[in-house]
């Protein structure tokens, strides 16, 4: 089994604003961070999705998945779903999974944003307001 | 197409204190949508939180008319439109139309009248459901105008002007109230 290598893209505000972002395949933190608007949106997410699909199928071992978003668009939004998606089917399948989504106590919008996130997945999403 | 004065046309949905600080009737490619991001920035910069849903809804509409437009720029393949911006005592406000064919005309003219209609946490129910569909084209998620509805706040406001027998211009005014640096 070929090795899984971390995912580590720094993000970038130019003409779209890409997110940071810092997947590790030997601690299981995995990092979203930063603001997310871009031009091949479903390119992006493609390969993070289908990095937390090997993890969950060959390495199986606890994941943290932060999310420190200030910002998303909703293309952004529906890959997000799917990130999310995949992380339930680990944890339906035994798989040790926490959720920390961090966001601005101010910012409504996206506290409700989360919730909404939480009805439909089924995870529990740990809310932490700054 | 290139007859129809797309700013006359926004300017008439404006109410009289609303009088626009920026105008742009052209392409929407990535050098138009970064120097009108940095104006939303520039207007909403003394309140925050109003900045965010402004930008959040700027991003949102100005994507729909690079991506949807029917009149565009072939070379780019990025689509043509119209967008006035500015404020008023109480809120900030932005109008931006583009060209459709009629016969999208009346699936996005009930998608409009569905929205109106729903209280908030229906429409959260509808954002859930439809972001659970398949993406559309370039990764649309079917819930920009949701999301306009639920961040500004208010109904939308939309304009139609039939063209001809195959187009209408489509326009959409929000505005979102300003807030005063308000806490929760």
């Amino acid at each position: 089994m070929a090795e899984l290598e971390d995912i580590i893209i720094e993000g970038s505000h130019k003409n779209f604003f890409t997110p940071s972002v810092n997947f590790n395949a030997t601690t299981g933190i995995c990092e979203l961070s930063g603001e997310s608007f871009l031009e091949d949106t479903v390119e992006f997410y493609d390969r993070l999705i289908e990095w937390l699909e090997t993890y969950t199928e060959e390495i199986q071992k606890p994941i943290a998945f932060i999310i420190k978003l200030t910002y998303f668009n909703t293309s952004t939004s529906r890959c997000l779903l799917d990130l999310l998606n995949v992380l339930k089917d680990y944890e339906e399948n035994g798989g040790d999974v926490v959720v920390n989504w961090h966001y601005d106590e101010n910012d409504t919008d996206m506290e409700e944003d989360i919730e909404d996130y939480i009805i439909d997945t089924g995870l529990k999403i740990n809310l932490i307001a700054l | 197409m290139n007859e129809f004065d797309q700013i006359k046309f926004l300017k008439s949905n404006l109410l009289d204190n609303q009088i626009p600080e920026y105008l742009y009737s052209g392409v929407f490619d990535r050098q138009v949508l970064t120097n009108f991001r940095k104006k939303v920035l520039k207007i909403t910069n003394k309140d925050k939180q109003a900045q965010r849903k402004t930008f959040y809804i700027f991003i949102e509409l100005a994507q729909n008319v690079s991506y949807y437009s029917e009149d565009r720029d072939l070379e780019q393949d990025k689509g043509k439109g119209s967008l006035l911006l500015g404020e008023t005592e109480k809120h900030f406000f932005f109008s931006i139309g583009n060209f459709i064919k009629n016969e999208a005309l009346s699936v996005l003219e009930k998608k409009c009248e569905i929205i109106n209609s729903l209280d908030r946490d229906r429409l959260r129910e509808l954002k859930r459901t439809q972001r659970n569909l398949i993406p559309g084209t370039n990764g649309g998620a079917h819930i920009g105008l949701i999301m306009v509805a639920l961040t500004s706040q208010k109904k939308i406001n939309i304009k139609i002007e039939k063209i001809n027998d195959k187009i209408s211009f489509f326009s959409i005014k929000v505005e979102i109230d300003k807030t005063k640096n308000k806490i929760k």
